[in-house]
């Protein structure tokens, strides 16, 4: 069962298919099934697959520092939002450092070196703009009291779009 | 399609009835009696949905995280009529939505500030989860049926309280005058922050039964106040009856609508254009009803003298 849905839609229709007596597995992407989510979700998330170009134990530099330096700052741990946030910071602030803001061309090119330590290990814009970045599986697991999720393997290695030849950029 | 996903739907749009109905007993009242329109409803329901969540949380028992529901919107719902709705029955209309519309902004910020944004965790408990096996092989969901069985108890335990007692006469004589009532001796005013009271706990009690199968989070209750005013204005304005009659009229038309009218189209269209103009026909099946039903009868299907 494939669903995206993400927010309070995600969460209601997880604890109904939960109680519907149906068992097939359910798989989605990472937006249906974020830190936020899960922990409303509960019981009814365990063990779900899903697809994600972030998790909190993608093991790189870059990450570990977000993902500790976000605890102590909120006493939680961050959502693939909030690694989407932190990397749209770096990025911002790595072409600020090569070219003027001023300057729309210059800045424009400094940002798609995409020069940054990204959250999500190597990162690259393609010809048309969208991220090349390994997407990974993870499963909805439990640590303690938090329910959260774990890498279990990659789905995709250095995976662009499907468009990206038919794109005239 | 089979008979049993009917069969299912129907229960489905029961489910989603009586707990418009437990939304729009207390708003029919409260317009009905008291001349109020009170956008702040949705409020209610979700401080119900809230505090249930937050001693289902602590106490990890749902029975407890009921009466907590019921109990702090009942508060709520006394505290906010005694502050401020209190000072708006004389005033006009436009007067009454603009102060009840900005307690929707502050209860929504409250909550906000108290809870965070995140949507709270409200689980069914054990002994409501799961399936359960209905005559004809047919497997629905317990916790729903509980739902149906709790909102047409209550609905009875309304009729009752309206119909046979006291508090029932006091409420029905202050919808039809309330000059002469309190001629009479009756404090209108405590008969007022009652009721008040009483349809915020139903409000809330729906809030934290429908928050275990959706998600309690801020600004859950607007999208069903809506519903509850359309269900009001078919039922007609201040009937118990009318809201009940109204509430299931407008679960099942919604519920059914989604699934039959797209399989209408399919009929004389191709599939995906029969799903398109199905679905967009279906959001807008009860506002086709309300119409329908207000002219036939402007003053709804149960109304008194507006």
């Amino acid at each position: 069962m494939f669903f995206f849905l993400p927010g309070g839609m995600g969460i209601s229709f997880l604890k109904q298919y939960a109680d519907s007596g149906l068992d097939l597995p359910v798989v989605g992407p990472a937006f249906s099934f974020d830190q936020g989510i899960l922990q409303a979700v509960g019981d009814a998330a365990m063990g779900v697959k899903n697809t994600s170009q972030w998790n909190k134990d993608i093991d790189n530099a870059a990450n570990a520092a977000f993902v500790e330096a976000f605890q102590a700052e909120y006493g939680r741990l961050p959502s693939l939002y909030a690694s989407q946030g932190y990397d749209t910071a770096n990025l911002l602030l790595s072409a600020m450092e090569k070219a003027d803001v001023s300057d729309p061309e210059a800045f424009r090119a400094a940002l798609k070196e995409a020069d940054f330590d990204s959250t999500r290990g190597d990162f690259a814009f393609d010809s048309n703009n969208h991220p090349v970045q390994d997407i990974y599986v993870r499963e909805v697991i439990k640590e303690g009291e938090v329910y959260t999720n774990k890498i279990i393997g990659t789905a995709l290695e250095d995976h662009s779009n499907v468009y990206v030849d038919d794109c005239k950029m | 399609m089979t008979a049993i996903l009917f069969i299912e739907q129907v229960l489905n749009g029961l489910q989603f009835g009586v707990m418009l109905f437990l939304m729009a007993a207390g708003l029919t009242l409260v317009f009905g009696v008291m001349g109020l329109i009170n956008l702040a409803h949705g409020s209610l329901y979700m401080v119900g949905a809230f505090a249930a969540a937050a001693v289902a949380g602590a106490t990890g028992s749902f029975l407890l995280a009921l009466v907590a529901a019921l109990a702090a919107a009942a508060a709520a719902g006394a505290l906010v009529e005694l502050v401020v709705i209190r000072r708006l029955y004389d005033r006009d209309h436009l007067d009454q939505v603009l102060a009840t519309f900005a307690l929707i902004l502050i209860f929504s910020e409250g909550t906000r500030w108290v809870f965070g944004s995140f949507p709270l965790f409200l689980d069914i408990p054990d002994y409501l989860s799961g399936p359960v096996t209905l005559p004809g092989g047919i497997e629905y969901p317990l916790y729903r049926l509980t739902i149906i069985l709790t909102g047409l108890v209550i609905a009875a335990g309304l009729f009752w309280l309206i119909s046979r007692t006291r508090l029932g006469v006091r409420i029905r004589a202050g919808e039809s005058d309330r000059e002469m009532i309190a001629a009479l001796g009756v404090d209108i005013s405590k008969l007022y922050t009652m009721v008040f009271a009483l349809g915020a706990a139903l409000a809330g009690l729906a809030g934290a039964m429908v928050g275990a199968i959706q998600s309690v989070q801020v600004g859950m209750g607007e999208p069903v106040l809506i519903l509850a005013f359309v269900v009001i204005v078919i039922g007609g304005i201040g009937s118990i009856k009318g809201a009940l009659i109204g509430a299931i009229l407008v679960g099942l038309t919604d519920t059914l609508g989604g699934l039959l009218l797209p399989e209408v189209f399919k009929l004389f269209m191709d599939t995906s254009a029969a799903s398109t103009t199905g679905s967009a026909l279906a959001s807008m099946l009860i506002y086709i009803l309300m119409a329908c039903v207000l002219i036939w009868k402007p003053q709804g299907l149960f109304g008194g003298q507006a």
